[in-house]
């Protein structure tokens, strides 16, 4: 028996520490937001219209990319949601209270996730998902998943104590500042709380107020986000495809769509020389002339004079931002204007603003604060503007802020519909796309799946 | 009275130790090296009988006062008296097995001589499968015994040489869905000039005694060994034969590239304007009239080449037997750079010693090198057919031959097609995919025979496997424009272990027993090392120091094997056998307190001519036979705990993923697949029932097999929804069944002196059936993950292929799919997205071969078609080609004018309408053959083929008479020659993704051609 007993794999470990497990939760989860949402996917809510490959199909076409839907949600479920579970699941069996942080780190990443999956296909897989248990997980509407993952992240904030273990070498993000988590929690509680909103103030406008106090994510530079490195191997996966295709620049395959373009270029935001580089005729560099715009599914390179997407955007060491303070604080001036939340909206709204534009602190298109100020100025106070136009500048500036934030971009416009974007020429369905279709192997292995939605079918949380 | 004689084969060539027995006597002899004897025979005697194996048992008369014969013997399956060899190299008259054995001899397969030796099985044994996997150098050949017992893809048969195991297992590097190539089974490394006869065992029942490994069957390979007699017998083979690629697709010529009918160099497809000459812009950058070139993927491809050389000595006494042979295949692909170089050497040697000892060895040595294998798959800048079935036809091969400029001493690509699709000459001649492959095989065995009716024998077998790869995208690639190379390497071995005892006497004067105990110890281990080193600072050099990024990852297995066997005969008045097996394993790969387990066989066959002495001059030979045999099975190494993998990579799209450390720090995951609780063995159950009859002293032989083998318990890694966090899921599942039945009909229809006509067909048809799933479950999903394309297992069915379907009219949904009406949008005129529905099922109705030999005088013409009816193939190239607008079919209704007739229009109450919605070509194909929407790029996989043709002509010996040759064989030959009949369009129908070593039967996805070859082939004998 001796002789037989040779049945446990040397390469592998049996058990581990919480620090191996969360950075494979978080570099998976951003790899895939990158290579698949971020670079691809632009054109569903106008950001940018793409060459490349099937991006341009999504919305044109019927049908969408198998690939890409099954590749993120195979990486949602069986990588970042698997191991925040075996996170959680360790850190419960341990002795109670010792591990509370690790757990509210797991819960936030894991309501990222879920917020992330329930943004792509409406009802997915939650209470009886990655409960290893089940093996045929239901799916659960869009409003039990959304108040769920909002009960799971006030949970998550509680038990942050400075007392009990938490992550810290792994943790990528903050590197196991609880105070940055505590944020980051709240932040992303409120952004849900708000989508619910969008549906049933009602239910939880009390839980805004009281988040709208704080604390919560307020300058950039407590962004939570994955910081990729300008090193190879740890590359961000966006650059990476112009780097693997293209020597690292963009040769016109990303660029400026109309709907972002001219809202940006009409407000004379300073965002404009960030997110755009000219175009690489002659005539027009140093002339600020970016050079023509692609209207909604028409990809055009005008012979490479179009406008595109800019270097500082496209970057090696782009980070992803999973809950940012840009948003946070535009959330919280609306949920004030729609009087959810008491404060000051309009401090709010400059505080957006401003963490938005200092994303690009560091970068060679760094904004001066003053010229920030000015353009904070050049907008005008909320208070000066009637409720409709106060609302609509602060959803405007939620478009612009999640610029290339493709996962929170196209998820706000589907809550606020703020800027109109008309549908893509040669579209087949007649709206925007508002969904993935559901990946066909999870259709295929999984009976609970739902009958598919027309692409353009809006979701329970819109309006 | 002595007479003296030759005995040669139909060929002219000597036979070297044919028997020859005086009848009603105990006198004999056999042949020496040149095939003569001497004998001394009896003045009464009337007859002798000859006898060599894999030949026809003859009854020679003898004349008094003749005292030379010269014997030609035919060759035969129909012999009676055949001796196979079975499972642990025991040797036994087929006469008294109870189960179906197939031999070919060394003859058959060497005729025509293939790279992989599986290949020269095709069409040639009833009841077995072999499907070449690509057209790729080295690629994969897959057999499939009786159909697929396991879900789990390993089912590929267990391949024995001289008495011991060997791999035969198909290893890729990188994915086969991104990229993989595919780098062939290792049974290729088996060398046809070196084969004297492989038996085919099919099933548990044959293999009772090899355990587990052999539930899908064995492949029982024997080797020539040096024939008796104190002279050399060297021979010489030289084979050359050219290759050419049997199908490429059927382009349209009459639309450039571009969209819409507009003219753009950026697309690389066929829906621009008709070609009329008007001035445009070509790749090149020059102003040209627009032509088309109907032969520029034709043209890509070169002419290729397989030059095979063997040289081999072979000689003994009475006591000692050599045999030594060497071979050189070097072989050049249709791929521009792509070749294969193998050289193998092979020794058998064996020595009787006085002490009534008696020892054997054998060894072979070879070695593979191969560059220029090309990736299938897709998302990898090397997968290479799409770029050359993507040529637009616009496209002069001319322009992009100068696909280098080394001037500034790095390569810089030229005429790459697109910003994003290289030069197809850059990646052919720049990022080759090297191979180099030493094996190691052999085995040794002693054998002590104390007593005439005893023997003990001791047998090692190993076979030892190094298998370096190394594949490199040169700086300026595009998709890895830094430039990468990646070594892989795997290293495999196999120690194999067995003593037995065999015992064998007369009980009675009826009854003979003959009684073997044995014991087996096998251990496999399997390591490898895999770098990839990427972003390259120095061009072209292939040192991980140059690299910025190092990505090594490391695996390793190994696991053991104990097993004991006994094995029980009894034969009774040589017509009635019983066989009694039964073996018990302990394996390292399950659970430790359930590891063991046992499994018995029993067999009987019953020659009733010879009981009921029929022989009436129509039925020559009849024999029935039945048995029926279980067999269980284990699981790989390290499935049962739940583990965390240390991580080295992440995954990004188009090959942008990230590696760990990740700014410094490590990661580790969980399983991808959950591992089982109380694992039990799997348990094959086989039951055949089958008659041997021969009419016409042989003239027409019949062998018929029904069997039925299900197999329970099932050890499998099930797909499982990805919503539980897991892909996978090792259990025990339900329960499978394999019905079917062989025919093989032997027809010699016509046998003079100076013509012999012989015919062989095989017929196989098998029904696989899921009888159960797990408690609880109605559906598996057993392999998936491929454009909504699923292999699914549902309780009474077959496997069924699901795929993605166009909307139909719900009316219409009790109907079969092919009968319900499409719908198309009533805005669009396009079809629009349906369910994911059960397109019919994967595995054939039937399959049948057709072996043809006639020999005249000395010319002997041979040639073999096969035959496969039913199951599917999807293919991706097919679907390439038309929604790229570059197949033939697209070429019609450019003008916008085109009508989907095949659909219809659903009116707002509900009433249907055939479509009148006209839509452009463009339009209809991208929809048709769209990648999420397979339904019209999986087609009934049916083919006929022209297997093989060889024709040889054996210089008679009178006129070798003045020239140092004993022999001399001059052929023709030619494979794979014509697809007579196949549904498919474009590509040839015979091809798989997935290679040997796994099920996900039916899916083609950017495979190279498969080629027809023609060659000539000259032996001499010395």
């Amino acid at each position: 028996d001796d002789q037989l007993d040779i049945n446990e794999n040397p390469l592998a470990a049996t058990q581990v520490d919480a620090n191996l497990l969360f950075p494979e939760i978080l570099v998976n989860f951003s790899n895939i937001r990158e290579s698949e949402l971020d670079a691809r996917i632009g054109t569903i809510p106008q950001y940018y219209e793409p060459a490349f490959g099937v991006i341009g199909d999504y919305a044109l076409g019927l049908r969408s990319n198998t690939f890409l839907m099954g590749n993120v949600w195979s990486n949602i479920y069986t990588n970042v949601l698997k191991n925040s579970g075996l996170l959680e699941r360790t850190a419960l069996e341990a002795e109670p209270g010792t591990r509370n942080n690790i757990i509210a780190q797991a819960k936030i990443i894991n309501g990222l996730a879920y917020w992330q999956a329930t943004m792509l296909w409406e009802d997915v897989p939650y209470t009886e998902a990655v409960d290893f248990v089940t093996q045929l997980p239901k799916f659960d509407s869009q409003e039990s998943i959304l108040r769920n993952i909002a009960a799971d992240l006030a949970t998550a904030v509680s038990l942050i104590d400075e007392g009990s273990a938490k992550i810290e070498s792994g943790d990528l993000v903050y590197d196991g500042d609880m105070d940055l988590w505590r944020r980051a929690g709240n932040s992303l509680r409120m952004k849900i709380l708000m989508y619910i909103a969008n549906k049933d103030e009602g239910s939880v406008s009390g839980d805004i107020a009281a988040l709208a106090a704080g604390p919560l994510l307020e300058t950039a530079d407590q962004n939570a986000q994955l910081s990729y490195l300008d090193a190879p191997g740890n590359y961000n996966p966006y650059w990476n495809i112009l780097n693997n295709f293209a020597n690292g620049v963009n040769p016109t395959w990303y660029i400026a769509s109309e709907a972002s373009f001219n809202l940006i270029s009409s407000l004379d935001d300073p965002r404009l020389s960030v997110y755009y580089d000219e175009s690489e005729d002659a005539a027009t560099v140093g002339t600020g002339d970016f050079g023509p715009v692609s209207s909604p599914g028409t990809f055009n390179g005008f012979g490479r004079t179009a406008a595109i997407l800019s270097s500082t955007l496209i970057r090696p060491d782009r980070p992803d931002t999973y809950i940012v303070a840009s948003e946070t604080q535009l959330l919280k001036a609306e949920a004030i204007l729609r009087g959810l939340a008491s404060g000051d909206a309009q401090a709010a709204f400059e505080a957006g603003i401003r963490a938005s534009i200092n994303e690009y602190d560091g970068t060679d298109r760094e904004v001066a604060d003053s010229e920030v100020s000015a353009y904070i100025e050049s907008l005008g106070s909320l208070d000066s503007k009637s409720d409709n136009a106060a609302l609509l500048a602060v959803r405007q500036q939620l478009y612009i802020a999640n610029f290339e934030r493709l996962p929170d971009g196209w998820s706000e416009w589907r809550r606020t519909k703020v800027p109109t974007l008309q549908a893509p020429s040669g579209s087949q369905v007649s709206g925007v796309v508002r969904r993935f279709f559901y990946p066909p192997d999870e259709v295929g292995a999984n009976t609970n799946a739902p009958s598919p939605k027309a692409l353009d079918a809006p979701m329970w949380y819109e309006n | 009275q002595g007479i003296t004689g030759t005995i040669s084969d139909g060929d002219g060539v000597p036979l070297i130790g044919a028997s020859i027995l005086v009848d009603g006597t105990t006198s004999g002899t056999v042949t020496d090296i040149d095939g003569n004897f001497t004998l001394e025979v009896p003045a009464n005697t009337e007859t002798m009988t000859i006898s060599y194996t894999g030949f026809e048992t003859m009854s020679v008369p003898v004349i008094v006062g003749q005292k030379v014969y010269d014997i030609t013997m035919l060759e035969g399956s129909t012999s009676l008296d055949e001796v196979v060899v079975t499972a642990q190299g025991i040797e036994r008259q087929k006469r008294e097995l109870g189960y179906s054995v197939a031999t070919i001899s060394g003859d058959e397969v060497g005729t025509v001589r293939e790279t992989n030796v599986v290949n020269s099985l095709q069409g040639k044994v009833s009841g077995v499968q072999i499907s070449q996997q690509s057209g790729n150098l080295g690629g994969s050949t897959k057999i499939l015994i009786r159909g697929v017992n396991s879900l789990s893809g390993n089912n590929n048969p267990l391949w024995v040489v001289d008495g011991v195991p060997i791999f035969d297992n198909n290893v890729t590097t990188g994915s086969q869905i991104t990229g993989g190539f595919d780098t062939g089974n290792r049974a290729q490394d088996i060398n046809p000039d070196d084969i004297e006869s492989i038996s085919v065992l099919k099933g548990a029942n044959a293999a009772a005694l090899y355990g587990s490994r052999a539930a899908n069957g064995a492949i029982i390979v024997t080797t020539k060994k040096g024939g008796k007699g104190n002279r050399a017998n060297i021979t010489f083979n030289s084979t050359y034969r050219a290759d050419t690629p049997l199908r490429l697709p059927d382009f349209q010529n009459e639309y450039a590239q571009g969209t819409n009918g507009r003219y753009d160099l950026d697309n690389l497809n066929g829906w621009g304007p008709r070609i009329e000459g008007q001035q445009v812009e070509n790749l090149g950058g020059e102003t040209v009239a627009l032509q088309a070139y109907p032969d520029n993927v034709k043209d890509f491809y070169e002419t290729g080449s397989t030059l095979i050389n063997n040289l081999a000595i072979g000689g003994g006494s009475e006591k000692s037997n050599y045999r030594f042979s060497a071979t050189a295949l070097n072989q050049e692909g249709i791929f521009p750079g792509s070749e294969l170089d193998r050289i193998t050497l092979g020794l058998n040697a064996g020595q009787k010693f006085d002490q009534k000892i008696s020892s054997s060895f054998g060894i072979n040595l070879v070695r593979t090198t191969s560059g220029g294998r090309v990736a299938q798959g897709g998302n990898d800048p090397n997968v290479l057919v799409p770029i050359i079935n993507g040529f637009p036809r616009n496209l002069d091969l001319n322009q992009i031959r100068n696909y280098i400029d080394e001037s500034s001493g790095v390569g810089e690509q030229l005429n790459s097609l697109s910003e994003t699709t290289n030069n197809p000459y850059w990646v052919a001649l720049e990022n080759q995919f090297n191979t180099e492959v030493d094996r190691v095989f052999g085995n040794f065995a002693l054998t002590y025979e104390p007593l005439f009716w005893l023997s003990f024998t001791g047998r090692l077998g190993v076979d030892f496997i190094a298998d370096n790869r190394f594949r490199s995208n040169r700086k300026g690639t595009l998709g890895r424009v830094q430039g990468d190379f990646t070594d892989d390497r795997i290293e495999q071995r196999q120690l194999d272990y067995n003593f037995l005892a065999t015992a064998g006497n007369n009980l009675t004067d009826d009854i003979f027993v003959k009684a073997i105990v044995g014991f087996n110890y096998n251990t496999r281990v399997f390591e490898r090392l895999q770098n990839q080193a990427v972003n390259l600072t120095v061009d072209q050099l292939f040192s991980t120091g140059n690299a910025e990024v190092n990505n090594v990852s490391n695996s390793f297995s190994e696991r053991r094997l104990f097993g004991v066997y006994g094995d029980i005969t009894f034969t009774f008045r040589d017509y009635l056998s019983l066989n009694l097996t039964g073996r018990n394993d302990f394996s390292s790969t399950l659970p430790l307190d359930n590891n063991s387990y046992f499994y018995p066989s029993a067999g009987l066959s019953f020659i009733f001519t010879d009981a009921l002495k029929i022989d009436d001059g129509i039925l020559s030979f009849g024999k029935i036979r039945t048995s029926y045999a279980e067999v269980g099975g284990d699981t790989n190494p390290y499935q049962l705990a739940f583990n965390y993998f240390p991580q080295t990579t992440a995954f990004g799209q188009f090959g942008t993923g990230t590696s760990f450390p990740f700014d410094g720090r490590l990661a580790f995951s969980g399983p991808g697949t959950i591992p089982p609780e109380a694992l039990r063995p799997e348990s094959v159950q086989s039951f055949e029932i089958g008659t041997e009859l021969q009419f016409f002293n042989g003239r027409f032989g019949l062998d018929f097999t029904y069997y039925n083998v299900t197999t329970e318990d099932q050890i499998l890694a099930v797909p499982i929804p990805e919503s539980t966090g897991f892909s996978f899921q090792r259990l025990n599942v339900g329960e499978t069944s394999n019905k079917g039945f062989e025919i093989t009909l032997n027809l010699t229809p016509i046998k003079t002196e100076a013509f012999t006509y012989n015919s062989l067909i095989t017929f196989t048809r098998n029904r696989f059936v899921v009888e159960a799933l797990s408690p609880g479950t109605d559906r598996l999903v057993i392999n998936s993950g491929f454009n909504s394309l699923q292999i699914v297992a549902e309780p009474g069915e077959s496997f069924g292929l699901y795929a993605n379907t166009f909307q139909r009219v719900e009316a219409d949904s009790s109907l079969a799919l092919a009968d319900q009406r499409v719908l198309v949008s009533s805005e669009t005129g396009l079809r629009s997205a349906g369910d994911n529905e059960r397109i019919g099922d994967v595995f054939p109705d039937f399959i049948a071969g057709w072996t043809n030999n006639m020999t005249f005088k000395g010319v002997n013409l041979r040639f073999t078609f096969d035959y496969r009816q039913g199951g599917l193939l999807f293919s991706n190239t097919v679907a390439d080609l038309r929604s790229s607008g570059l197949a033939a079919e697209t070429a019609i209704g450019r003008d916008g004018s085109f009508i989907d007739r095949g659909a219809f229009i659903e009116e707002a109450d509900g009433t249907v309408r055939p479509n009148d919605i006209p839509v452009t070509a463009q339009a209809f194909w991208q929809n048709y053959s769209d990648g999420g929407i397979t339904e019209y790029s999986i087609f009934d996989a049916s083919f006929i083929k022209l297997r093989e043709i060889a024709l040889n002509y054996t210089i008679p010996s009178s006129v070798l008479s003045k020239v140092p040759f004993q022999t001399i064989t001059l052929g023709v030959e030619a494979r794979n020659l014509a697809i007579l009949y196949s549904e498919i369009p474009h590509i040839d129908p015979e091809t798989n993704l997935f290679g040997s070593a796994s099920d996900g039967a039916g899916i083609e996805f950017n495979s190279p051609p498969t080629t027809r070859t023609f060659g000539v082939n000259l032996r001499l004998g010395f």
